[in-house]
């Protein structure tokens, strides 16, 4: 899947800084090819969020995404207005992967997964109880 | 004056007067959620929010009642519960069957598992199934496969922890299937005979679904094929599969003696098989009619459930649990999924199961408690007047462009109730087991949800699934578009159009399947029962000889059912429809309305 440098040709556009976190780039490309969606990277200048959304105006897709030098990541959808879908400051090499996944995803028309966790994995119930009773024990102590 | 329905849910209030030709006027009514069980003091309560509420809206105070008209309750106890007659046990051998969406490559490999860091010691013209746990980098794992099929190990296929399918495959200088995703990876036997299959995208694999196919893929005997069709079974409809044979191969389908229900009727006792399915059990309820009693076998689900409502009925009518009688039951066959034990990858099986729900009712319940409570509240005369059925009636026969004979059908959460007046003016009635709960049951169960409020919501409500950040494509085929972008957690997503909420549903069945479940649900528990009750009080038990049938209560106002019935009823010449109370109601507000009618101030 590499880039053919072909400006017109259907493909997710990445704008990141030069220099700007490698591994994260390499997740996120490595979230793309898994969802076999074609990708083209350019560097520009700019924050996360404006780097997505110029990037999501410049792909045929309509998807863009976004990397600051900082190393945060934002994915976003050319139809969108203001703030992006998805916006992870230092983001891990797990979520920029993850993040590369939804990319791909928002173009076939899958449902998106959470950076954190596996969405379209079967819920397990038990494990969101015990997320939703430590959260209530959480905000209990700290009154 | 007023007429009060304290219903199993709902409590339904009627305000009228007499007006000065001596006439009834309607000028109100008012609904609340019952408060307790019905037929107990706690009832009181709801009923005075009730009346608070219709009298509210017009400006008059409880006081102003010159006298308050009760319905005698017909109280019925009803209860489900799920038998489940088969079971899928793998031992031995194991299976992947997860169906992940992005496995890599396509067709068939068949090999022997190999660990990847084991790799390096295969020898050449050795067949390898390569099973790489998530500690290799995708990168590293295709280099190390390359340079042993470089050395003549014929690498067939490969199983990967990680989510790494498509990248592996796109490194490896040779194309074969793999299957991703497996979070179990260590539990893969390794050194045994393994076959992997990966179909094109939206294909399905068409070996391993097939038991001949296993069978020609590892040379196995006709008994041995006989032990893997619940593997075929499981892999039928999968883009992926992994079959993994094992020295103690073992698959068995096993048939989980789910126990007897005698039916005691006026012509003797039936006993059934719950195992033999709901036509074979709902067969002898009919032979058995009028039915006396029913028994469930001891240390069953189903055994359980009828002698919990017996315990429930006797504690409500202070009556020893053995002389309570259960009097219907109704059976459906259905699917349950359970994991299968053996996969390795949280995978499930559908496994045959009966749904059973069951009845029992008394003749009235001590409604004086209510009536005396409500009379000391608000210093109001109150007259408990008119069996329910009655009432119903003739509620019901104040919808416009109604006439006898009338059937009217209540289907409620627990039971499914029926009464018929005739031309001339006789009331019959029947309850029958088997109500919306046993629908939400059997749509929690046939979608592996466990999550019964779920279920209710996708009872209730339509679906839509997400084409867009801006647009739902509705069930109907239309699209609703929206201004501003919706929820991108909710992308693509099957949503649940809750008055003027969307609920995504956690789940990966599709839009189609989940409307399937729910409106199939529907006709086996509504349309059955609706069938069962017209034909008891039909004359002659021939339903083309009811003139009219009107659908009461609340499940009256789904979206779906009153047009399910209506459809079933076509055939027989009937006039089927959503009763409209006094023109104005709807289905609602129909016994508190006869109570009205009924009564002699």
């Amino acid at each position: 899947m590499a880039d053919s440098g072909d400006g017109r040709r259907p493909a997710v556009v990445i704008f990141s800084i030069r220099g700007a976190g490698g591994e994260t780039l390499k997740a996120i490309l490595a979230g793309l090819e898994e969802q076999a969606v074609p990708w083209r990277v350019k560097y520009e200048e700019g924050g996360a969020a404006d780097l997505a959304f110029r990037a999501a105006q410049e792909s045929v897709l309509k998807v863009g995404l976004g990397i600051s030098e900082e190393g945060e990541i934002a994915l976003q959808q050319a139809q969108m207005g203001g703030r992006p879908l998805y916006l992870l400051p230092s983001a891990t090499p797990a979520e920029a992967r993850a993040l590369g996944e939804n990319a791909g995803r928002l173009v076939k028309g899958l449902p998106l997964v959470d950076p954190g966790r596996r969405a379209d994995s079967f819920p397990n119930p038990e494990e969101d109880l015990r997320e939703l009773v430590t959260g209530i024990i959480r905000r209990l102590l700290d009154g | 004056m007023a007429g009060i329905d304290i219903g199993n849910s709902s409590t339904e209030v009627a305000v009228a007067r007499v007006n000065a030709r001596g006439g009834k006027e309607f000028i109100v009514s008012g609904m609340v959620e019952t408060t307790g069980v019905k037929g107990t003091a706690a009832n009181v309560r709801g009923a005075l929010m009730a009346l608070e509420d219709a009298l509210g809206k017009v400006r008059l105070k409880v006081q102003d009642l010159g006298c308050i008209y009760l319905n005698e309750a017909a109280p019925v106890i009803t209860d489900v519960a799920m038998e489940t007659i088969t079971e899928t046990i793998i031992t031995g051998s194991s299976m992947i069957g997860h169906d992940p969406s992005t496995p890599g490559g396509s067709g068939l490999g068949t090999g022997e598992t190999v660990s990847l860091d084991q790799l390096e010691r295969a020898a050449a013209g050795q067949k390898a199934v390569v099973v790489v746990p998530a500690g290799y980098d995708f990168e590293m794992a295709a280099r190390m496969i390359n340079r042993a099929a470089g050395r003549g190990v014929l690498v067939a296929g490969a199983v990967l922890q990680k989510d790494d399918g498509v990248l592996l495959v796109n490194r490896l200088d040779r194309k074969i299937p793999v299957v991703d995703e497996v979070s179990l990876i260590d539990q893969v036997p390794l050194g045994v005979p393994a076959a992997v299959e990966v179909a094109d995208p939206g294909h399905s694999v068409q070996t391993l679904n097939n038991p001949y196919g296993i069978a020609t893929v590892f040379s196995l005997t006709p008994e041995e094929t006989r032990a893997v069709v619940p593997i075929a079974r499981s892999l039928t409809g999968s883009r992926s599969g992994v079959v993994i044979r094992t020295p103690r191969g073992d698959v068995r389908e096993r048939r989980i003696p789910a126990g007897r229900i005698s039916i005691d009727g006026r012509l003797g006792r039936f006993e059934v098989n719950v195992g033999d399915g709901a036509p074979e059990i709902m067969a002898a309820v009919e032979k058995a009619h009028p039915v006396i009693d029913i028994q469930g076998e001891p240390g069953t689900n189903i055994g359980g459930m009828i002698s919990r409502i017996r315990q429930t009925m006797g504690e409500l009518t202070s009556q020893p649990a053995a002389a309570i009688r259960i009097q219907d039951i109704l059976a459906v066959d259905t699917l349950v999924q359970q994991a299968v034990s053996g996969g390795l990858a949280g995978e499930l099986s559908s496994e045959s199961a009966v749904a059973l729900g069951a009845m029992v009712k008394t003749t009235r319940l001590p409604m004086e408690q209510v009536a005396g409570g409500l009379s000391l509240d608000t210093g109001v005369e109150v007259r408990i007047a008119g069996v329910e059925a009655e009432m119903a009636i003739l509620g019901a026969l104040t919808t416009p462009g109604i006439d006898r004979p009338l059937a009217i059908l209540d289907i409620g959460g627990g039971s499914t109730d029926a009464a018929l007046i005739s031309r001339e003016g006789a009331i019959d009635s029947v309850h029958l087991a088997g109500a919306g709960d046993m629908v939400t049951m059997l749509i929690d169960s046939e979608l592996a949800l466990n999550n019964r409020d779920l279920a209710e919501d996708i009872k209730r409500w339509p679906l839509g699934k997400l084409e867009s950040l801006f647009q739902i494509r509705l069930e109907d085929g239309g699209v609703r578009f929206f201004e501003r972008a919706l929820d991108p957690r909710y992308f693509a997503r099957v949503v649940i159009l809750k008055e003027r909420a969307m609920i995504p549903l956690p789940t990966r069945h599709t839009i189609e399947r989940i409307s399937l479940v729910r409106r199939q649900s529907k006709e086996r528990v509504f349309i059955t029962n609706c069938l069962r009750a017209l034909k008891r009080i039909a004359p002659a038990g021939n339903i083309r000889r009811l003139g009219f049938v009107a659908l009461v209560g609340g499940s009256a106002l789904d979206f779906e059912i009153p047009g399910m019935i209506a459809g079933e009823l076509a055939g027989y010449g009937v006039v089927a429809g959503r009763a409209n109370v006094r023109g104005s109601e709807g289905p609602r507000n129909a016994v508190a309305t006869g109570l009205i009618l009924s009564c002699n101030p």
